[in-house]
């Protein structure tokens, strides 16, 4: 418990925290007007923990004419991709327990496999599965209650959220740049981002993100291969 | 909708995204991962950053923006120059969030 909530794991959530209160907050926003309770969003936070998928089912509740079946499988391909998430964390969770993995996987989102992978890959290893357990709580927590704050005080307060939801973009850069060691992972990177721009007039729902990601990713493996031979 | 309809939808979206999250761990970590797949999972990471920074950035309420006045291309410019000079992501952050204030002021 000591290692799970320590000053390593704070100084590694803050980024998530600062970009989930305004990201959360404008959720509980949304589900108040959809015309969600406070307990019903917060209960939604905790047991859902996405944020694309729960603001495409809250837009969807609001429309009025989409069904549960559709919402819920909907929120399935938009959480499709937590599937590479969890594949590429696998591989530091060697042996954990049945209980750990699966209250660790509860708490895989873009932003905590970003981060925990960071960790995890730093040339200096102090990272290990509690700490990483003990940033997916802390990330979930301000996740459950950023967006429950939003349903309640969202209609008295008004916020500017454009400057505060950049921090998880600036997030992401960041932590994708310490990923460039070598030029054939720059060169990957970047062709899953034009890919997945070329494709987003094909697939919604973050399919293409999936899409490119599986493309580029296959691509950047065969070219690694071919270099070697 | 009933809240017994967003319940049904709450628990039916708690099922569906549990799955992808759980079952790789689940199975990868008890087996030894072929070389191959784990070739393959190294370039995972750089092309899950890439392919959102590039929506992220690009993307905006009226489509594609890729015209020199998006303020998400430019900060993100900085925050690229800052986190490859010093490797520090708080740094990369705080600059980035300074620029994106900065040219919101400007254009």
């Amino acid at each position: 418990m000591r290692d799970m909530f320590n000053k390593a794991v704070v100084k590694a959530v803050w980024p998530i925290w600062l970009g989930y209160l305004p990201l959360g907050f404008a959720g509980g926003v949304l589900s108040q007007k959809v015309g969600l309770t406070p307990f019903e969003v917060g209960l939604m936070s905790l047991l859902v923990f996405a944020g694309s998928g729960q603001f495409i089912a809250l837009a969807m509740m609001g429309s009025g004419s989409s069904s549960v079946s559709s919402i819920v499988v909907t929120t399935f391909i938009v959480n499709l991709r937590h599937l590479l998430y969890s594949s590429t964390l696998a591989g530091y969770l060697m042996g954990k327990s049945k209980k750990y993995l699966g209250l660790f996987a509860q708490g895989i989102t873009d932003e905590t496999f970003a981060m925990n992978l960071n960790q995890f890959s730093a040339p200096v290893a102090e990272w290990n599965p509690s700490r990483a357990i003990g940033l997916n709580i802390l990330a979930h927590g301000c996740w459950i209650f950023s967006n429950v704050l939003g349903n309640v005080v969202g209609n008295i307060i008004v916020i500017d959220t454009a400057i505060v939801s950049y921090t998880l973009t600036a997030m992401f850069i960041g932590l994708w740049s310490f990923h460039f060691t070598s030029r054939l992972l720059v060169l990957t990177g970047v062709f899953a981002g034009i890919l997945a721009l070329v494709l987003s007039g094909v697939l919604d729902h973050k399919l293409n993100i999936v899409a490119a990601t599986i493309v580029a990713a296959t691509v950047g493996c065969v070219l690694e291969g071919s270099g070697r031979s | 909708m009933t809240s017994i309809e967003i319940l049904y939808c709450t628990l039916g979206m708690c099922i569906v995204s549990y799955i992808p999250r759980v079952l790789p761990p689940l199975i990868l970590s008890r087996m030894k991962i072929p070389a191959v797949v784990e070739r393959w999972l190294k370039y995972v990471p750089t092309s899950v950053f890439g392919a959102l920074v590039f929506c992220e950035i690009f993307t905006g309420p009226q489509g594609f923006n890729f015209s020199l006045t998006n303020i998400n291309l430019l900060a993100s410019l900085v925050v690229l120059a800052v986190a490859v000079r010093t490797n520090s992501l708080a740094k990369s952050i705080v600059f980035g969030l300074a620029a994106f204030w900065a040219l919101q002021q400007v254009l």
